[in-house]
């Protein structure tokens, strides 16, 4: 995987990681590798997550019951925790999904001006 | 539901890191590779559930306590530093709040002010009981309004300063009593003590009340006792309240002047009160000479002793500034403490960044470890200042003349609320000036060479430490210069000639009708030498000022006067230089014939001989009641020359130049009597015959001289108290940096000996560094009382702030005492072995 700029990464937009989680959940329940993978491999390894903003962003997602967690096993027989969307994560998730494009199509048009 | 979320984490949190451990453990077996810091991750998750702030709060707590059980000395240290300091400046902040901030024991403070109207040249009217009975009855703007005059009074046998209040007194502020009732509007000979005389002067009688007490050798009935917190209106706490009615018959007429304060009216603002006071009193003096008009009102809250003005302000805020001057001093010793111990602290905060903890948390931890130091160093300084206060209060009426010891009253120097904040503040403030820049300092490590294992290359503190030292010297030699040069003030006063030969001589105040009859009574008593009527004493403040016109000359001058008995002279032994004393025909007639001072003599008649000249006097009587005692005549005949003597205050420095005029015993309107005698108990003998507690107050003449000079001693000593503490504070502070800084360069001096450097020059080089410091502090010092001298030779005329001798002697002391300082480790420096400090590495 080679060297990693920094684990806290600077290159998200505050509160984007959580609506890329919410996405990734949206489309069934994972565990936290498995939610940073599939991130990576969705962008074609364009973002990269590591632990160090994984964990933090997942425990705000707990915190404003947006996710639940429970402990399950993977496929290779693995005790894991698993992360599952809420409906209040859904409704959060739509609305983040509205407000990002809208701030998109804003950069957009500034950029393209 | 989060913060319920929170707790319910904040109870299985054990459960929960181990789940957050696991599961990042595993996330890393999975992506087969680590990187960055787990801890980290873990770290920043955690914060994420708010409590863990708590938690890590904790965590520094018990890093903190574990340190200070390791090194006790220097959290004892620390603490009995900044709490002396502390204590200190609680101290002084508890007498500030006790006369300038804490309201008075009566209902609604807030609303009462005191009232009186200036004229052109803005003197403030003098309120007669007619003016005040006529502005309460028209009753402007006030809801009501009370007068007080102060009476300084023989009560049984103890002088006294109490006052004569108006019948609505009690009524007014609301006050209430402790034992019985208060004063009534219909009461006449009656008192109510305060709660302070009746336990000390008293015994704590539960049955004063109705009991008969002699004012002034006249009956007065107890009524009541005043709430224990209750000391008037004044700026002094009152001993007891009597009717004006009762100030009448005591003193044989009433007061000749009332200070008057009004309650404001519910909802009208001071602004509104005073547009309404400043159009009546305009009218009321419309029909008056244009002297005597009003032209603006003064009116000034009494809700504390002492109103929160820009006098009082003028007054305490350079008493503030040398005392928090010491707390900086303990401060800056305190942060150069811990510099000292930073090189140690580097190796462990090294380890901790190379681990992934952040700075912010860093200097958290290193301001808590401050923070820690700092609440038992506040309840120290809470211990030190009620200690303080007892021995200040003790020493003070220890030390202060007996005459005055007597009457001084003080008001109750209880901690309250705004003391605790102030502390807390204070502390807080101390905890940051010695804790940030340490804390700062010691962080600012870099990982690389953390993780190198050199914790030392990046470690400058050396400004930082200079600075402080500097800042210690500029604050001790401000702090030492300006005790000299009260001190050398104090000694001049001291010193001085007053010209009236004090020892020996009593002074006895007693109202006007006893007068005669106890100058009679003590000329009687075999061991009297001399009796001398007198309006003014001596040395008991400024005389007053007459306005006369020499023979020969046109222009007005003003000149101090006073009415001395033939006696005066002889019993003051004051030799006539020129001409002859009054003669005692003169005296019994007051003659208009006038003995003038030698000054005076130089003043009025330049290079002429003065006896035989003449004076036209030219202030006119009742205008101002300033000069209320005036000569019945209009022109004296110059009959004698006196030397000059000090007459009133030593530290104004220019009341030599003196009129004095004949009165006799039997004349209304003297102050006092003097008397020569062998011993007070004669003449307490004498007065006892007369009436019982005839005397207002018997004082010995050397102790009010004395006591001239008393403001100085007790500035001196804290002053100098304060810069002895300084001192003591800066030596330890420029030992501690010279023994860290020979400790430091070890090595390089070693190596200096090794190749030929002599005992001396090692000696040298640690000196050096000491007395540039030293220097550069003292200068600053020196500076800075140069700086602040003007500010004082305004208020104070006897002060002569430009000593050179005190500056000189300050900076010699603090010269001396960093030289010593820095002896010891500079010693050590000299005793450095080459073969063990180069083998060591």
């Amino acid at each position: 995987m080679g060297t990693h700029k920094s684990d806290s990464s600077p290159d998200f937009l505050p509160g984007t990681l959580e609506m890329l989680i919410l996405k990734t959940l949206s489309r069934g329940h994972n565990h936290g590798w498995g939610i940073a993978q599939h991130i990576q491999q969705v962008s074609k390894d364009s973002l990269k997550i590591g632990e160090g903003s994984l964990y933090p962003a997942l425990q705000r997602l707990l915190l404003n019951d947006y996710v639940e967690a429970h402990w399950g096993v993977t496929e290779n027989n693995r005790r894991a925790r698993y992360y599952r969307i809420t409906a209040a994560g859904r409704k959060q998730l739509d609305q983040e999904k509205r407000s990002f494009e809208f701030l998109l199509a804003g950069i957009a048009r500034v950029m393209e001006a | 539901m989060k913060t319920w979320k929170r707790i319910r984490h904040f109870w299985s949190r054990r459960q929960y890191e181990r789940d957050l451990a696991e599961e990042i453990r595993l996330h890393r077996e999975m992506a087969g590779a680590a990187f960055g810091s787990a801890a980290l991750a873990l770290e920043d998750s955690r914060a994420v559930w708010g409590f863990a702030w708590l938690e890590s709060l904790a965590q520094d707590v018990r890093y903190a306590l574990r340190g200070f059980r390791k090194t006790p000395g220097f959290a004892l240290t620390v603490v009995a530093t900044i709490g002396l300091a502390l204590g200190l400046n609680t101290t002084l902040f508890t007498v500030f709040n006790a006369y300038v901030l804490r309201p008075i024991a009566v209902a609604d403070p807030y609303s009462l002010y005191g009232f009186t109207w200036t004229n052109q040249r803005g003197a403030g009217h003098a309120f007669t009981v007619r003016d005040y009975e006529e502005f309460r009855q028209s009753e402007v703007a006030f809801s009501d309004v009370l007068a007080y005059e102060t009476m300084f009074a023989a009560l049984d046998g103890h002088t006294m300063v109490g006052q004569a209040v108006s019948g609505n007194f009690f009524q007014l502020l609301r006050a209430g009593t402790f034992l019985g009732r208060p004063l009534l509007p219909a009461d006449s000979d009656v008192i109510v003590l305060s709660h302070a005389t009746w336990q000390d002067r008293f015994g704590a009688d539960p049955l004063i009340v109705g009991k008969t007490l002699h004012l002034r050798g006249y009956p007065l009935e107890v009524v009541g006792v005043a709430n224990p917190a209750f000391g008037g209106v004044a700026d002094f706490p009152s001993s007891f309240w009597v009717p004006l009615a009762a100030y009448s018959q005591v003193e044989g007429q009433p007061p000749e002047n009332v200070t008057v304060v009004g309650r404001l009216r519910p909802g009208l603002s001071p602004q509104t009160t005073r547009a309404a006071l400043a159009v009546w009193a305009r009218q009321a003096t419309a029909g008056l000479p244009d002297a005597q008009k009003a032209t603006g009102v003064r009116l000034q809250s009494h809700a504390t002793m002492i109103p929160f003005t820009r006098d009082s302000l003028a007054f305490t805020i350079p008493v503030f500034i040398a005392f928090g001057l010491v707390l900086l001093i303990a401060c800056a010793n305190v942060s150069s403490m811990m510099l000292a111990r930073a090189p140690a602290r580097q190796r462990e905060i090294g380890i901790r960044v190379s681990l992934g903890a952040g700075r912010a948390r860093l200097v958290r931890q290193l301001l808590i470890e401050s923070l820690l130091l700092a609440i038992p160093a506040a309840a120290a300084g809470f211990v030190i200042s009620k200690a303080a206060m007892d021995f200040g209060t003790r020493l003070m009426y220890a030390t202060l003349p007996e005459e005055f010891a007597q009457v001084v009253r003080i008001v109750e120097l209880s901690p309250d609320a705004r003391v605790f904040g102030f502390i807390l503040l204070a502390s807080l403030a101390a905890t940051l000036l010695f804790g940030l820049a340490p804390a700062i300092q010691t962080t600012r490590s870099r990982l690389v060479q953390a993780n190198r294992g050199d914790f030392s290359s990046d470690y400058r503190p050396t400004r930082l430490r200079n600075a402080l030292v500097v800042t210690q010297v500029t604050v001790c030699a401000l702090l030492l210069i300006s005790a000299g040069v009260v001190l050398r003030c104090e000694l001049r006063l001291s010193v001085q000639d007053f010209g009236v030969q004090t020892r020996g001589v009593f002074g006895v105040r007693l109202a006007d009708r006893f007068q005669a009859a106890a100058a009679a009574a003590l000329a009687s008593q075999p061991d009297v030498e001399a009796v001398a009527a007198v309006w003014k004493a001596p040395l008991y403040g400024a005389l007053r000022r007459i306005a006369v016109v020499p023979s020969g000359n046109k222009d007005t001058i003003l000149q101090g006067y006073n009415f001395v008995s033939a006696e005066y002279f002889r019993l003051f032994r004051i030799p006539l230089l020129r001409g002859r004393e009054f003669a005692a025909e003169e005296s019994l007639a007051e003659a208009p014939v006038v003995v003038v001072s030698e000054s005076a003599a130089r003043r009025l008649w330049p290079n002429r001989d003065a006896v035989g000249q003449t004076i036209a006097i030219r202030t006119e009587p009742g205008k101002d009641p300033y000069f209320s005692r005036l000569p019945a005549y209009r022109t004296a005949l110059v009959i004698g020359v006196a030397r000059d003597v000090m007459n009133g205050w030593t530290n104004t420095g220019r009341d030599t130049d003196c009129l004095y005029f004949p009165t006799n015993p039997k004349a209304a309107n003297n102050e006092a009597l003097l008397v020569r005698a062998s011993s007070r108990k004669t003449v307490e003998e004498a007065l006892d015959r007369i009436a019982p507690s005839a005397a207002d107050y018997i004082s010995r003449m050397d102790e009010a001289a004395a006591s001239q000079s008393y403001p100085f001693r007790v500035v001196f000593w804290i002053t100098a108290f304060l810069g002895g503490l300084a001192l003591a504070l800066t030596v330890s502070g420029i030992y501690g940096v010279l023994s860290y800084l020979v400790s430091q360069r070890t090595r390089e001096i070693g190596i200096r000996v090794a190749l030929g450097a002599g005992t001396g020059s090692v000696i040298r080089m640690v000196m050096q560094q000491s007395m540039l410091l030293a220097a550069i502090g003292t200068a600053l010092g020196a500076l800075c009382a140069l700086a602040a001298a003007p500010v004082f030779t305004h208020t104070v005329a006897a002060l002569q702030p430009y000593d050179a001798v005190a500056y000189a002697g300050g900076v010699f002391l603090v010269l001396a005492a960093a030289v010593g300082a820095a002896f010891y480790p500079s010693r050590r420096a000299a005793g450095i072995d080459p073969a063990i400090t180069l083998r060591s590495d």
